[in-house]
Formats: C-alpha cells, structure tokens, sequence
C-alpha cells in the first residue's frame, strides 16, 4: 500500500507534470497560431498571445445565465481541466519520470479522455442555449464516431507487445520501452514502421480529439451554431475551458508520440525530454497544417469516415496484431 | 446464524397476513417493511456466518447452502428488496392487498433460490418467483399490463420446460446408480458423485444452461423483459432489473462454472463470451431507439449483463481450457474474469435500481415516460435529477463511479486471456451507452420544459431516500472498490473456482489502479479550477438582466426561428447504424410466438452444434 510520503510525492510530480504540459501547450499553441496565419498570409500574434488571451477572460466579470443549470454550468469546466491535468499526469513525457509502479494503463487515458469531451456535452446542455444543445448532440456524435478507431488504435501497441515478447502489459511505460532500438536499417523500432495504418486511424482520431479540421471543429462550428456547447460561457469559466483546451496541445500528441513515434526513445535525462519534445512539436506542426488546409465536414462525413476507412485501418492492424503477420 | 428456511417462512407467512388486511393498507406496509427488515437482518448476520443458530427442523427439506456465493446473492436480493418495500409505500397508490402478498412471495422465492444449492430447489423457487412477479407486472390491470405479463410469462414457462428435461435427465441418470429423492439434484452430490460424466451430463447441464440464460436474459431471448417491465410500476421493474434477472440468471452460469469439466471445448467458451457481446452490443443499438423511458432502460439492462456473461465467460475459458492449478497466470484470468462478472452484477443492481426509482418518481410526477415530452425537470426534481446523474454516469463508465471499475476489470480480463477484440467491443458498447444515458439525462432533466410541468414537485422522501442509498454505494464502490471486492466478490469467486485463491495486496488484479489516488488528483483539477473561478480578478459582477440572457446573435425577435426546440434527435446519434437499426426494429415484432421461435431455433443451434461436438 502507498504511503502517505508516496502521495504527496506523487502530487509534487503531478504538479511537476502539469507545468510541463502548460508550458509546451504555450509553446505549441503559440506555433499553431502563427504558423496558421503564416499559411493564411497573415502576420500572426506575439508569443505571450495565447495566454494573453486566458488571463484577459479572468478579468472579466463572472455570470451565470438565466435559463443555466447554475451548479451543471458552474462544475463543467472545472471537470473538463481536471480531466486533462490528470490526462497530462498520466501520459509520461517520453520516460516514466515518477518512481515506484504507478502505471496507469490505456484503458483508464481513454475513459478520461471521454470524460474530458463528456464536460464539453453537459456544458452544452446546462446552458440552456440552443445552440449549446446543438453543439453537444454533436459533441456525442463525434465522440460515438471517434471511439472505436480510437480505442482499437490505442491499444494495438499493448496487444503487440505480447507479441514482441516483452509480456503482456497496457501500461503506456512498457509500450515506450518496448519501442527502443532498430527496426530495419536506420528506422527505429517505433511502432509507427510496424502498424503504419493504425497510426493514420490514431492520428486522425486525435486530430478530432483536439479541435482541428477536417472533423474537430464540427461540434463548434462557428459559422453555423456560434461557438456549440461554449456559446453561453464568457468570463471566468469560459477561461477555464479555454485553458483546459489549452492542454489538447500536449495530451494529445504526447499521446500519439509515446504510442507510435518511440517517447523519448530511451535516452538519457535531458535528452529523452528534448527529443520528446521536438517530436511532439512536428506532430502539432502536420496538425496545424491539415488544420490550415482542409475544410469542415459533415457530421455524416465523419461517421463515414471514421466507421469505415479508420476503422478498416484500425481493424485491418489489429487482424494483423492477432494473426501475427 | 439464521437459517434462511425461517426468512423465507417469514416472508410467506407475511405475505398471508397481507391477505387479511385489506381494508387496511397501513397494515399491510408494516408487516411488510417488517418482514423484509427481519429477513435483511437475517441475511446480514449470516454474511458474518455468526455462531447464533437458529434452526428449523428439516421437515421442509430445504437444500440451503451459506457460503460466499449465495451470500452474495442473497444480499443483493434481500437489500434491493427492501428499498423495493420501501419504495412502494408511497409509489403504489391505488392497490389491494395483492401488491404486498405478490411482492412477498417474490422476494421470499427469490431469497430461497439465492441460497438453494440443489437445482430442484432453484428451479421450484424460481418457478414460483416467475409466477408471482407475473401478478405483479399485471398489477395495472390494462390491456398493455396483461399483455406484458402474458408474454413475460409464456416466454418463462416455455424456458423452464428446457430445465425440466435437464433435471429429468439428471434423475434418469442418479436412478440408474441407485440414488432417487430430492437429494439426487444436489449441487454437491452432483460434484462429488461424478453422476454426470460424458455427453448425457454435459447436455442435460446444458439443457438447464439454455433454461436459465433466458431469466439472465441473453441476446436471442432478451425480448420479454423490455415488454415486462415497460408495463410494469416501476417499483416491480426495479425488482425484475436488479434482483429477478440476477439471482434466477446466475444459476446459468453457477453450474456452468461448477462443472466446468464438462465443457472443456474452448469453443463452447468462445460462444458464451461472443453471446455477451452481441447481447451488450445489439441491445444498447435498439435502445437508442426507444423514446420510452423505462423500456430505453431495459434494453440497456439487457446490454450491461452482457458484461457480466461476457467476464462469466472469460473466467470459465481459463478455468476448463487451462491448468489453472499449475498455471498462475490463468488463475489469475480466470478469477479476473468471474470477479469481474460478479463486480459487474453487483454495480448493475446498484445503479439500475437508481435509474429505475428516478423514472418510476418521474413518471408518478409527470405521468408520462415519454422522453420526448419530459424536459427541464432538473429545475422542478433536482434530487430525483443529480440522482440520476449518478447512476447513469456510473452505468455509462465515468472514472471514479463504480460502473467504471468493473467494465476495467472485465477488458482486463478478457485482454489477458488474449481476447482482446472482445473487449474492443465491449468498450465502443461502452461508449454507446454513454450516449444512450447522455439523451435520457439531457432531454428530460435539462432541456426545455415544455410548460406541462408547472405543477411538478419534487419525490417523496420514501420514493427519494432509497436512490439516495444506492447512489452513494454507486461512488463508494467507485472510489474504493477493494471494499466490494475484498468482502462480497472474492468469497464469491472463491466458491466458482475450482483452486483456492489468496486475494492479493491489491485485489483489482495484478495492476496498480489506485483509484482514492486518481480521486485525490481529480479533486485537487477541481480545486484549482475552482481557485481560477473564485479568485477576484477584476471587474465586479453586475446584475444587467440583459446580459443573462441567452445568446441570440443578434435577433432580438423570434430570435431562435424553432430551434430553441432541439432535442439531441436520435437521428444524430443513431445515424451510422440506421440500416442496422430498422432490420433490429422490423424483427421485434412484439409477437411473442415470434419471440418462441427465436428460442426454439436458437436452442436448436447451440444443441446440435453440442451434439456434433464443436462446443
């Protein structure tokens, strides 16, 4: 059993690990909004802009509306960001940098990344706006269509890893160690070069877990429903959603990197972290750019394209996990 | 101790008393309440297996067995049925004195089939549970009532004939050794005998399996309960969702489980789980459909004891296919696998029983259960409202709630039994209950009220109070689940499995899910977000009425054009699965010959596939 020294020590590294997570979605927010104005040919905002914007909705006044569920409207927000600081705790920057056997398995990321979206519906609802009931209906549509793919993507490293031989595990610490070393030539053993179309199925579900075109921005669509489910919010608890956002920079590719792209491919300390990092710095980057590129689709869209072409690549992955081939 | 025979005398000689009283309602409520706590009493104490015997003498002939599994499920009938009692005083408006007689007898048959360890016993108990609860489902007395009884019944009585043939078989078989009398059906002389070796054994077990499956209910025969219980007061769906299907359902797997030697094909295994995935997986796809509240609520029933088949099925694969005495590894699955099933059993009745009190105290507000015309209740029911919550986060799989914990368990399980796929469905089936619950949740408790509802007040306390309870168990076992575990379901799993197992450190199997840790960070996310809302950063807050208004972009007139009436319509979210749907919708005809036949044709098929031996 843990100690209670265990605990605090592991709510050091959860605050340890949150700065990390804020300071790199700063970062990476800050890159995918200049380099989205760079592609639209627009100059683009200073550094400090992201959080600029955070901080200048605090300063303002605090109001609930009239039609709200006060304490569904007042408690969302605060679900949606401690969903995502535990989501940046549990997701290890490249190497497990907490001791002891705390291992949280993909399964649990998972149900809390669908906690994360499930603040965003309730949000929507508790507003009473229609538009916030339409943007939440399709915030359940998104999360139906994503997760299957998602889930089958996820756990396609886990399930390999029996197959590798390192024992059977869904602990995301294991997935990262298993992918050291050489695949064929000068390719690294990431599982990227060993199930390339579940990767695809993984980053796009992701893609769509963060907001970004051709299928995140459908539930807040701006030019049909205002903002979805925030179009109530304003003040302090739009902030906190906006920075809860915020954390989709990191939670997410941090996701993608440790599972496909090898984490910090097992170096030594402030190596793994900067190689960590510079991976997930391209996968914001590719993001931004199909972000930048490509326009909305229909709602009818995404569950076609997720229940067939990823679900294909995901299942067509997982046959080959399976079989062994 | 108290020996369960006395409980059941008590409840029936209770429910005789009930016969008298019929002028006299109050009456009827206290010897009932009174019953009902002695026999939850009872059931308690005997959970501590306390030296205090009180016996009857055998002339009755009860086969009762106390140990961890029917002490399980005993406990789980005993308490939902008292909240059951307690529920009804208040919800049962207009009734006789059949209510409380029928109520009784059910509850006490199903307290003796919990403990039977015989399977004359089991299925004599539960033939009288089935005819009792039948009264009960009637108990309107409309034509919908009837119907829904009738059904409930014929599709029972038809099934119970597969478990007299299989109990006839069994006696042919302990005549032929020379054993006759009742005793000839015990579980323990069936295991001890070795009566039932070789293929009569296996199938007559089976013949009682498909006999039982049915009351679980299964994926081709799950067709009575969504009938039964949309009809029913919801006082008695309660009873039919968290007691009935589970203590006349497990007997299926009991003896699967017990006399897994018997069935060492993993084939057969593979049948029992891919049965659990097509009950989740196709019964929460029509549930989406539904606009009836209690019935969307049923086919979602249906769907959760898919995971209970589903980590029943997991653990009966490692316990027959592998060496589970030699092999660590596999006992490990195996207990997983039951535990999990059993975990799951037990949080279904839970927050079921929540989902089914709230709709009953809707309904008796409201009186209608149409979830396209309930709406904004949260304003005029907000307990019955946060109540509900709970329990359809919990059944939906939101960390920190128990429903989160065993779904965990049972993908574990099947994941280590090298199953994987199973469980990749039985987590997108997860998802789509999230979504289910999300438009129950929505439409009735936070969209707009449709102006009907002026009237409406919040639940008696009696109709509240017992949601109340379950829901707190809802996160208690959520946030430490080891309780459960440690003191209900490992004694449980101990009896199904065939080696002794020491409970681990940490019993939720071999990896490190500290979930008071995950429950302490969660809190600490919520108390800096807090912080952020309450900090004093600025500007005050101003009382302007217009800026509360809801955002309108600009139209001040009219300025929703119709849309302030969306709903989140079930064509969003049954889109992807709209061909599906309508050939699901176009084969539940409602026609229980129909109902029969997908019986008849589904025993057919699994017993040839027996008799030719692929399973």
């Amino acid at each position: 059993m843990a100690t209670l020294f265990d605990y605090l020590l592991i709510i050091t590294f959860y605050f340890a690990a949150i700065g990390l997570a804020f300071f790199f979605s700063w970062g990476a927010a800050w890159v995918f909004r200049k380099l989205s104005a760079r592609l639209q040919a627009r100059k683009g905002p200073p550094a400090y802009q992201p959080i600029a914007d955070i901080i200048k909705l605090f300063g303002k006044e605090r109001f609930i509306p009239r039609l709200a569920n006060k304490f569904l409207y007042t408690l969302s927000p605060l679900v949606a960001l401690s969903a995502i600081l535990i989501l940046s705790f549990m997701i290890p920057p490249g190497t497990p940098f907490w001791p002891g056997p705390l291992a949280f398995d993909l399964i649990v990321i998972l149900y809390f990344s669908v906690m994360f979206s499930l603040a965003f519906v309730i949000a929507g609802w508790a507003s009473g706006s229609p538009w916030g009931k339409i943007g939440a209906s399709r915030e359940v549509a998104m999360i139906l269509s994503v997760e299957l793919p998602l889930a089958i993507a996820l756990l396609i490293p886990s399930l390999a890893l029996a197959r590798v031989g390192s024992g059977f595990s869904l602990s995301i610490t294991d997935v990262i160690a298993a992918q050291e070393g050489i695949f064929i030539w000068f390719l690294p053993n990431w599982f990227l070069f060993h199930y390339p179309l579940a990767s695809v199925a993984l980053f796009l579900a992701l893609l769509t877990k963060s907001w970004m075109r051709p299928f995140g921005d459908i539930p807040e669509a701006e030019q049909e429903i205002f903002a979805g489910p925030l179009t109530e919010y304003g003040g302090p608890l739009l902030g906190i959603f906006e920075l809860a956002r915020l954390f989709r920079f990191y939670v997410f590719t941090a996701l993608f990197v440790d599972l496909y792209l090898g984490g910090g491919d097992g170096l030594i300390f402030p190596l793994n972290l900067l190689v960590f990092l510079v991976k997930c710095l391209v996968i914001v980057i590719i993001m931004t750019i199909i972000h930048v590129a490509s326009a909305r689709y229909r709602i009818s869209h995404a569950f076609k394209w997720f229940l067939t072409v990823c679900l294909a690549f995901a299942v067509f992955s997982l046959i080959r996990v399976l079989v062994g081939f | 101790m108290i020996d369960p025979a006395i409980v059941i005398i008590v409840l029936y000689i209770a429910a005789a008393f009930c016969l008298l009283g019929k002028k006299i309602r109050k009456g009827n409520d206290v010897v009932a309440l009174l019953a009902i706590g002695f026999a939850l009493l009872a059931v308690v104490l005997n959970y501590f297996y306390l030296p205090l015997w009180i016996s009857v003498p055998g002339v009755f002939g009860f086969a009762f067995t106390i140990n961890g599994y029917t002490n399980l499920i005993a406990l789980i009938a005993t308490f939902i049925g008292f909240l059951v009692v307690v529920y009804s005083v208040k919800y049962i408006e207009h009734r006789g004195s059949s209510y409380s007689l029928f109520v009784l007898l059910t509850i006490g048959s199903l307290i003796g089939m919990a403990y039977s360890w015989n399977l004359f016993w089991v299925f004599l108990f539960a033939e009288v549970a089935t005819i009792t609860s039948t009264f009960l489902i009637a108990h309107h007395l409309k034509s919908p009532s009837f119907e829904g009884g009738l059904k409930y019944l014929s599709i029972q009585i038809f099934a119970s004939l597969f478990v007299v043939v299989g109990l006839g078989f069994i006696y042919q078989e302990a005549l032929a050794s020379g054993y006759s009398g009742i005793g000839a059906f015990s579980i323990d002389f069936l295991l001890s005998s070795g009566l039932l070796t070789g293929f009569i054994g296996k199938f007559s077990l089976f013949l009682i399996f498909l006999g039982f499956l049915v009351k679980v209910p299964s994926f081709p025969i799950h067709t009575w309960l969504p009938d039964a219980s949309t009809v029913a007061p919801a006082s008695i769906s309660t009873l039919l969702h968290a007691m009935m299907i589970k203590v006349a359902g497990m007997p299926a797997f009991l003896i699967l489980l017990l006399f897994h030697s018997l069935f060492v094909s993993i084939n057969f295994w593979l049948v029992i789980c891919s049965l659990g995935i097509l009950t989740m997986l196709i019964c929460v796809i029509i549930a989406f459909a539904q606009n009836d509240l209690k019935r969307l609520l049923a086919f979602d029933s249906v769907s959760q004891m898919g995971y209970v088949i589903l980590g029943m099925g997991i653990g009966g694969l490692a316990i027959s296919f592998y060496d589970i005495t030699t092999d660590p590894v596999w006992l490990v699955v195996a207990a997983g696998g039951i535990t999990a099933g059993l975990f799951h059993l037990l949080n279904h009745s839970l927050f079921k029983s929540v989902l089914f009190f709230s709709a009953g105290a809707i309904e008796h507000e409201t009186g209608t259960r149409d979830i396209n015309q309930l709406g904004g209740l949260l304003q005029a029911m907000p307990k019955t409202g946060y109540v509900m919550l709970i329990g359809s986060l919990a059944i939906a799989g939101v960390p920190l709630l128990n429903g989160f914990i065993s779904k965990w368990m049972v993908y574990n399980a099947c994941i280590s039994a090298g199953q994987p796929v199973f469980a990749l469905i039985a987590i997108f089936t997860s998802a789509l209950t999230l979504a289910v619950f999300l438009r129950i949740l929505c439409s009735v408790f936070l969209g707009n009220s449709p102006g009907t509802f002026e009237g409406v007040h919040a639940a008696p306390r009696s109709m509240f109070t017992p949601s109340l309870l379950l829901a707190i168990g809802c996160i208690l076992f959520g946030v430490f689940p080891q309780i459960a575990i440690l003191f209900l379901i490992l004694p449980a799993t101990t009896v199904l499995l065939p080696v002794a197992i020491t409970p681990p450190a940490n019993p939720l199997f071999w990896v490190s899910l500290d979930l008071f840790l995950l429950g302490t960070l969660l809190i600490i996310g919520l108390i800096i977000g807090y912080l952020l809302y309450r900090i004093k950063w600025g500007a005050t807050p101003s009382e302007a009425e217009d800026k509360t208004m809801p955002f309108t972009g600009g139209t001040l007139k009219d300025p929703y054009l119709k849309v302030e009436e969306a709903r989140p319509a079930s064509t969003v979210f049954s889109y992807p699965f709209r061909s599906l749907l309508n050939g699901v919708r176009r084969s539940h005809t409602g026609l229980v010959n129909m109902y029969i036949l997908w019986f008849v044709l589904f025993a057919v098929l699994m017993l040839s596939l027996l008799i030719v031996g692929w399973i």
